[in-house]
C-alpha cells in the first residue's frame, strides 16, 4: 500500500489571536474525523498554527481507500425465474439496481429459508487525489468561526482574507480549489524577514523551510520558544517573569519568531496600584509584567516581538514611550478618582442603569446594603459593616480607573474604601464581593464579604426572574448560573449557616413585593443538582435530598445530607433498605389517607413487634444530634441501615394489605412511621 | 531618511497614494468625528461601484478635549484616510510600501496587525481588521468594511486610516503633539503649538463650558427633521450633510455632559436611523443612474447574488 504524507497550508492575512488555538483544534479535529470516516488510513495528523497560517501534515497517509465488498442479496430462486423459465419481474429489477444485464453474474446462497440469489458487488477504493479536496472543503466548513468576512470582490467568506493554498501529497501537488486558492507548492515566509515565495518540494520539510524563513509553525514549540526566553530574561534580571497562560497563548498567536525584549518605566508609576500598572501592561500591550523575588512589582516589563531588529534598542525605546502615556493616564485617574469619595460617588451611580426594569446601580447598591445587613445578622457577624460596604461596594463604577479598565471593578473599589478611611472589613468586602469571578474561582474571604458577595448575587437572581428573564440555553448576559453557582459555594464551603430560601425572599422582597421566589428557588436547586453532577455525585442522591420532608434551607446541611446518602450507597444494606422504601412509597400511594396511629394489641405476629419496637429505637436515636455535626448525617444513615434485617424481615412474614381493615390500618400506619423517619432525612425511593 | 515634517509626511502619502490610482480628495468642510463620515467613504463604500480615494481629514471628538495639556489627546486632531473599494489583493503591502516611503524600515520596527474589529453605532457599520502596531504604538486603523448604513458591503472596502499626529510622534522623536515640527524653512521653524494650541484651549473651553446645551437640543432636532424632508425629496447627498450635523451637535452635548446614559442610547439610534435611511436613499439613486462608476462583471454579481436577498 503507498502512503505519503499530505501537507495542507492555507496562508491569510493575521487571524484573530484570541481564536487561533481553537479554529486550528477545530481543524485538526474535523480531518482526523473525515479522513477517518472515509476510511483513509493515516498515523497522525500535526497541527501548525501561526498569525498567518493554518495548516498540518498527516503522516503516512493512504493513496487508496480500501475496496469493499458489498453483499446484496436479491430475490428468492424460486420467485427469480417465471414457469418458462424467464427472469421475473423481481429479478430484472433487482439486476437493473446493480447495474447488471447477465442473470449469470449472481450467486446462488442456501439458506435454511431456500435458496436466494446474491450479488457480491466490489467497490474499488477511491483515490486521495480525487477525494481530498471534498475532505477539506468539509473540514473547513464547520469551523467555529464568530464572525466571517467577505474581502474585495469575491463571494467566499472566511475569518480574515486568504492568500494560498498549499497541497502537497509527498512530493506531487494534489489539485483543489479552496477558498479561490488553487492548490501549489509555493507560501510566504516571515512577513519582513524573509524574502519573496518560498517552494516546498515535499510535504514533511514544510517546518523545516518555514523555519529556514524565520516561521516557527509549531504552535507549541513557539511557546515554549517564548517561555525559554522568558526564564533567560528572568535570569538575566534576577526577578520573575509573572506568565499569565491567557496572555501567553495571545502573544502567541501574535508572532511568528518570538523575540522576548525587556524595556523599563519611570518607578515613580509604582506609587499606582499594582493591579492597574498590570491592566495597563497586559491588556493594552500585551506585556508580561515581573516582580522580585518577594513578589512586588518591579518597573520592567517584557514584550515578545515578532522581528530580530536590527536595532532592537530602537523597538525597546518605542516600547517604553508607548507604556509610558498609558501608565501616566493610569496614575491620572487614581489621582483623580481619591479627590472624590465613594460615598459621594453615589449620586452619579444614580445615572448608571444596572437593567431598564430593576433600575440604576444606586438602587441596586440600596438593596445590596439592606440584603447584606439581613445576612450579616443571620450569620452573627456586624450588621451596620455589612450595610456600609453593600452600599458602597458598586460607587467605583463611576471611578475613572474603572472605566479605563473594567476589570478592576470592586478592586479599585477596595484601594478608594481604605484611601476614604473606611473600616477595614469594609475595604475587604467591596474588594472581594465579585467572588468567585469565574467558575471554581477562588471565594471572598471575609465574612462581611461573603455577606455582600451573596447579597449583590441575588439581588440579580431575583430581580431577573423578577422580571421574567431568567436564563435560557444560550442566553444568560447576567452570567446567573456562574452567580447561583458562587452563593452556593459561599454558603457550603464557607458553612454559612443562612436560611437560603428566606434570604431569597428578603432578597426579591427589595425589588417588588409582587416577585415570586418559587422558580428562584428551583433554579437555585437546579444548579446544585447540577454541581453535584460535576463532582460525580449522581443526580438521584441528590434529589433523593431534594425531595425529602425536610426542605433544602441551610446550604451545609443539605451538603451534609447529600454526601452522607452518597455515602450510605456504597453500604451492603443499601440494595435491600432502597428496594423496601420503592415498596412502601407504592403500597402507601394506593392506600390513600391513613390514620397514624399504631395499636401494638394488634399485632399478630413477632416480626410487628420487633420492627415496632425497632422503629422507636430508631426515632429516638434519631432526633439525638451527634456531637460532631460533619458526622450527624452519616451516624443517622447507620441507625436507619441497622433496620434492613428488621424490615426484611417483616414484609417476609407479614401480608400487609390483610382483609381485616383495622388490622390493615394498623399496619399501614407502621409503614407510614417507617417511611417517615426515613423521609426526615432523604426519600430513599427515588434512589436507582 | 525619515519624513521630517507634519506637512511633509501629508504630502509624501498624497503622492504615494495618488500614484497608486487614489483619487485625491480635500477635507470635508464639515464637523466629523472620523474620515469614515466623509462622503467618499460612507457614501461610495455602499452598492457595487469601484472607488478609491486618499484624503486628510480633521477630527473632531469635543469629549477628548484636555485644553492641550495632554500630550498626545486633542479633541481636533488628523487622519489620513485611503479607502480602495474593492480591497486589492495586496492592500497590506501597499499600506507597509506607504511607510518605508515615510522612511519607516520594517526590518528595523516591529510592525503588527493586531486585531481590532470596528463598529460604528451611529453609522450602522462594521467591518474587520486590524490596529497596525509599530514597536506597540497604534499608528494605523485597518478595517474590511462588511456592513455600512445596515447595507451589506459588496465589493468590499478596504480602509486606512493612519493617525497622523501619533506616526509623527514616532517620525521626528519627540513626546508631545505640541512639539512637533510642522514646517521647516531656512528662515523659519513652526510647530504644532504654533498652528493649534490656542484653537485647542478655545476649543476645549467651548466643548466643555460654553456651548449652548438647549440651542443644541433644538439643533438636533432640526437637522433630524431636515434629513427625513430632504429624503422625502429624494436629495441623499444634503440629507447626509444634516446626519452629520445631527451627530455633531450630538457629540457637544454629550461633552457638555447634558445627556443621561439611557438618552445616549436612544440619541445614537436616533442617529443609526439617519444614516440607514441616507445609505438606502443614496444606494436607489446610484442604482438609478446604474451605477456609472461599477465594473460589469462585479455589478452582475452584485445585482444577482448580493441584493436578491434584500
Amino acid at each position: 500500500m503507498v502512503v505519503k504524507d499530505l501537507l495542507f497550508e492555507l496562508q491569510t492575512e493575521e487571524l484573530p489571536p484570541k481564536s487561533l488555538s481553537l479554529l486550528i483544534k477545530s481543524l485538526v479535529n474535523n480531518i482526523n474525523a473525515e479522513l477517518k470516516k472515509s476510511q483513509f488510513a493515516f498515523k497522525t495528523v500535526t497541527s501548525y498554527a501561526t498569525p498567518r497560517r493554518l495548516a498540518f501534515l498527516v503522516s503516512d497517509l493512504a493513496e487508496q481507500q480500501p475496496d469493499q465488498s458489498i453483499e446484496r442479496r436479491g430475490p428468492a430462486l424460486k420467485a427469480a425465474y417465471d414457469s418458462e423459465g424467464k427472469p421475473s419481474k423481481a429479478l430484472t429489477g433487482f439486476m437493473r439496481s446493480c447495474g447488471l444485464d447477465d442473470p449469470n453474474r449472481l450467486e446462488k446462497q442456501e439458506t435454511s429459508k431456500g435458496t436466494w440469489l446474491v450479488y457480491q458487488q466490489h467497490k474499488p477504493g477511491g483515490n486521495i487525489r480525487e477525494l481530498i479536496s471534498d475532505i477539506l472543503l468539509k473540514s473547513l466548513s464547520t469551523l467555529p468561526i464568530d464572525r466571517k468576512m467577505h474581502w474585495g470582490a469575491s463571494r467566499v467568506e472566511f475569518v480574515r482574507p486568504v492568500h494560498s493554498l498549499v497541497l502537497l501529497y509527498g512530493e506531487e501537488i494534489l489539485p483543489a480549489r479552496i477558498l479561490n486558492c488553487d492548490s501549489g507548492r509555493t507560501t510566504l515566509g516571515h512577513r519582513f524577514m524573509s524574502n519573496g515565495v518560498i517552494k516546498i518540494k515535499s510535504a514533511n520539510e514544510y517546518a523545516e523551510v518555514l523555519r529556514d524563513n524565520y516561521v516557527i509553525v509549531d504552535f507549541e514549540v513557539r511557546k515554549s520558544v517564548i517561555l525559554e526566553q522568558l526564564a533567560k530574561v528572568e535570569a538575566l534580571e534576577n526577578a520573575r517573569v509573572i506568565i499569565d497562560p491567557e496572555l501567553l497563548d495571545e502573544v502567541t498567536s501574535l508572532v511568528e519568531w518570538p523575540i522576548a525584549l525587556s524595556g523599563k518605566f519611570d518607578s515613580a508609576f509604582l506609587s499606582v496600584p499594582e493591579e492597574a500598572l498590570i491592566s495597563a501592561m497586559k491588556s493594552h500591550q500585551r506585556y508580561f509584567h515581573l516582580v522580585d523575588l518577594q513578589g512586588k512589582l518591579l518597573p520592567r516589563f517584557v514584550t515578545i516581538a515578532n522581528i530580530e531588529s536590527r536595532d532592537q534598542q530602537a523597538v525597546i525605546k518605542g516600547n517604553e514611550r508607548v507604556i509610558s502615556p498609558r501608565l501616566a493616564d493610569a496614575a491620572f485617574f487614581y489621582r483623580r478618582d481619591q479627590q472624590t469619595t465613594l460615598e459621594s460617588n453615589l449620586e452619579r451611580l444614580g445615572n448608571v442603569v444596572f437593567q431598564a426594569k430593576l433600575g440604576t446601580y444606586l438602587d441596586k447598591a440600596k438593596r445590596i446594603s439592606r440584603i447584606a445587613g439581613f445576612i450579616a445578622e443571620q450569620i452573627g457577624e456586624d450588621v451596620s459593616q455589612a450595610q456600609r460596604a453593600g452600599l458602597l461596594c458598586k460607587a467605583d463604577l463611576v471611578a475613572s480607573m474603572v472605566g479605563e479598565f473594567p476589570e478592576l471593578q470592586g478592586l479599585m473599589g477596595g484601594y478608594y474604601a481604605h484611601h476614604d478611611g473606611e473600616p477595614e472589613a469594609v475595604v475587604q468586602a467591596i474588594k472581594e464581593h465579585y467572588l468567585p469571578s469565574f467558575s471554581g474561582g477562588e471565594l471572598p474571604t471575609s465574612a462581611t464579604g461573603q455577606a455582600v458577595a451573596i447579597a449583590d448575587k441575588l439581588d440579580t437572581l431575583t430581580g431577573l426572574f423578577g422580571i421574567n428573564q431568567p436564563p435560557t440555553g444560550s442566553k444568560d448576559p447576567f452570567a446567573l448560573r456562574r452567580q447561583t453557582l458562587g452563593v452556593i459555594r459561599i454558603c457550603i464551603q464557607a458553612g454559612l449557616k443562612l436560611d437560603i430560601r428566606e434570604t431569597l425572599a428578603i432578597a426579591a422582597g427589595q425589588h417588588s413585593p409582587d416577585f415570586s421566589t418559587t422558580a428562584v428557588y428551583d433554579y437555585l436547586l437546579d444548579r446544585l443538582g447540577t454541581w453535584y453532577q460535576d463532582q460525580g455525585i449522581p443526580g438521584d442522591t441528590f434529589n433523593a435530598v431534594r425531595f425529602s420532608h425536610q426542605d433544602i434551607t441551610d446550604l451545609g446541611d443539605c451538603d451534609r445530607r447529600v454526601r452522607s446518602i452518597q455515602e450510605f450507597r456504597t453500604q451492603p444494606q443499601a440494595e435491600n433498605l432502597i428496594a423496601a422504601n420503592k415498596r412502601v412509597a407504592n403500597i402507601l400511594k394506593k392506600a390513600g389517607a391513613i390514620d397514624a396511629s399504631i395499636d401494638p394489641a394488634l399485632f399478630q405476629s413477632p416480626a410487628e413487634s420487633a420492627l415496632f419496637t425497632a422503629l422507636g429505637a430508631a426515632e429516638a436515636d434519631l432526633q439525638t444530634p451527634h456531637a460532631d455535626l460533619e458526622q450527624d448525617y452519616n451516624a443517622k444513615c447507620l441507625t436507619l441501615a441497622a433496620l434492613q434485617g428488621t424490615i426484611d424481615a417483616y414484609f417476609d412474614e407479614v401480608m400487609v394489605m390483610a382483609d381485616e381493615p383495622a388490622i390493615r390500618a394498623n399496619r399501614l400506619a407502621t409503614l407510614q412511621k417507617m417511611r417517615t423517619l426515613f423521609l426526615d432525612i432523604a426519600d430513599f425511593s427515588l434512589l436507582q | 531618511m525619515s519624513v521630517a515634517t507634519f506637512q511633509d509626511m501629508i504630502l509624501t502619502l498624497q503622492r504615494y497614494w495618488a500614484d497608486q490610482g487614489c483619487v485625491l480628495m480635500q477635507p470635508y468642510d464639515m464637523e466629523v468625528g472620523a474620515g469614515t463620515f466623509h462622503p467618499a467613504t460612507f457614501l461610495r463604500a455602499i452598492g457595487p461601484e469601484s472607488w478609491q480615494a486618499a484624503y486628510v481629514q480633521p477630527c473632531r471628538r469635543p469629549t477628548d478635549g484636555r485644553y492641550g495639556e495632554n500630550p498626545n489627546r486633542y479633541q481636533y486632531y488628523y487622519q489620513f484616510q485611503v479607502m480602495l473599494k474593492p480591497s486589492p489583493e495586496n492592500i497590506q503591502a501597499l499600506y507597509l510600501d506607504s511607510l518605508r516611503h515615510l522612511g519607516i524600515d520594517p526590518l528595523v520596527h516591529d510592525i503588527r496587525f493586531v486585531e481590532d474589529n470596528w463598529e460604528s453605532p451611529t453609522l450602522g457599520a462594521w467591518g474587520l481588521g486590524w490596529e497596525v502596531w509599530m514597536d506597540g504604538m497604534e499608528i494605523t486603523q485597518f478595517t474590511y468594511f462588511q456592513q455600512v448604513g445596515g447595507l451589506e458591503c459588496y465589493p468590499v472596502t478596504g480602509e486606512i486610516t493612519y493617525g497622523l499626529e501619533r506616526l509623527a510622534l514616532y517620525l521626528q522623536g519627540v513626546e508631545d503633539f505640541q512639539q512637533l515640527i510642522w514646517s521647516k524653512s531656512d528662515t523659519a521653524t513652526v510647530t504644532y503649538a504654533d498652528v493649534f494650541h490656542q484653537y485647542e484651549v478655545e476649543m476645549s473651553a467651548y466643548n466643555f463650558d460654553y456651548a449652548d446645551v438647549n440651542a443644541l437640543f433644538a439643533q438636533f432636532d432640526f437637522c433630524e427633521a431636515e434629513t427625513t424632508r430632504l429624503l422625502a425629496a429624494s436629495l441623499p447627498l444634503p440629507a447626509y450633510e444634516f446626519v452629520m450635523k445631527a451627530s455633531h451637535a450630538f457629540n457637544l452635548l454629550d461633552a457638555r455632559q447634558a445627556v443621561s446614559v439611557t438618552e445616549r442610547q436612544r440619541f445614537i439610534l436616533r442617529v443609526r436611523a439617519l444614516s440607514r435611511a441616507v445609505a438606502q436613499a443614496y444606494f436607489e439613486s446610484r442604482k438609478a443612474l446604474d451605477f456609472p462608476l461599477a465594473d460589469d462583471a462585479i455589478k452582475q454579481t452584485f445585482l444577482q447574488e448580493v441584493i436578491s436577498g434584500r
